[in-house]
């Protein structure tokens, strides 16, 4: 599933997935803006076949480590 | 979208267009919210349509306009549409002429004219919108522009606020669509509202008839009728759609 968000996250962002790892983060990814995060958000909620994120999760998903965190807790296995 | 049992709220919603479309959308089963500075209007609007929630609130002023959101989200459950239709008409050229000699634009009304018909709907959606977003619900904000927005001599300030509006629709329309909220527009031409008869004679309002090739000035109803049409067409997105009888043409 790792290998999936990570595609997620290459297709939104624009990133090789070989730049994406657990450091990739909303302060070290230029393009990842607030438009970007919501892209991210919903692709994420799509394709990983997560229930509807609350927005306190949305806010603290700012780098690639946290959204493993929160959606291991949605039950995702990584 | 499907307009049955929507909670929507409409600005400016206790006369002309607003009202129209107001009555409208409650026949056809949304729960309707109507904020409106005019308590009379309000008072009126409540005895002819009872379900119908009224606030009465001036929406040039941020706090008012926060704490009727708030207490209007409260009170009807939800908000999932936004119309802003609030707004007057200012006739006034930058430079006038009258038999007193030369009249420039004032400035009490310009700052007047962008706080009604711009900075409203401004400090509206930037409440409303923080709503939809907590709730993460899909949403739809309609915008109502004018015609005048492409610039018509003798309404400077409505005018370049109208056009602020159209700018809003299609910027709103692009950063809140990943949130699933989407935003468009009508731009009215002249209808037949009680702003309008008392911003122009009669022989103005007989004069733009003619040069409407439709031959007439729009009924509130028929502007009404574009607004529930974009609300139920989920495809309009980002489109300010013009209402004027072929004026613009």
């Amino acid at each position: 599933m790792e290998q999936k968000l990570k595609q997620i996250f290459s297709d939104i962002l624009k990133l090789s997935i070989d730049e994406i790892d657990d450091e990739t983060s909303m302060k070290t990814v230029k393009k990842w803006d607030s438009l970007k995060h919501m892209k991210l958000i919903t692709a994420i909620e799509e394709e990983m076949g997560v229930p509807r994120l609350g927005m306190n999760e949305i806010v603290k998903m700012t780098d690639f480590k946290i959204v493993k965190e929160i959606l291991s807790e949605k039950g995702v296995v990584f | 979208m499907e307009i049955r049992g929507r909670r929507i709220i409409v600005t400016g919603g206790a006369k002309g267009i607003g009202r129209a479309l107001a009555g409208r959308l409650s026949g056809l089963g949304a729960v309707v919210g109507v904020y409106d500075i005019d308590r009379a209007s309000l008072d009126s609007l409540s005895e002819e349509f009872e379900n119908i929630h009224c606030y009465e609130c001036d929406l040039t002023d941020e706090k008012q306009v926060s704490e009727t959101v708030d207490r209007s989200y409260r009170e009807m459950g939800g908000i999932e549409i936004l119309v802003n239709n609030a707004g007057a008409i200012l006739n006034s050229p930058l430079v006038g002429f009258s038999s007193d000699g030369i009249r420039m634009h004032d400035v009490a009304g310009w700052e007047r004219s962008i706080a009604v018909n711009l900075s409203s709907v401004f400090y509206t959606t930037v409440n409303v919108v923080g709503k939809m977003v907590s709730d993460r619900a899909r949403g739809l904000i309609v915008n109502v522009s004018s015609i005048c927005a492409s610039g018509n001599a003798g309404q400077c300030a409505y005018s370049a606020a109208k056009a602020g509006v159209n700018a809003l629709t299609v910027t709103w329309a692009k950063e809140l669509s990943p949130f699933g909220i989407r935003v468009a527009g009508v731009a009215p031409g002249f209808t037949e509202t009680g702003s309008m008869a008392s911003s122009m004679t009669e022989e103005k309002i007989e004069e733009w008839s003619e040069l409407t090739p439709s031959g007439r000035m729009a009924a509130p109803e028929e502007i009404a009728d574009g607004i529930v049409f974009i609300i139920g067409n989920d495809f309009i997105n980002g489109r300010i759609i013009e209402i004027d009888g072929g004026l613009r043409i």
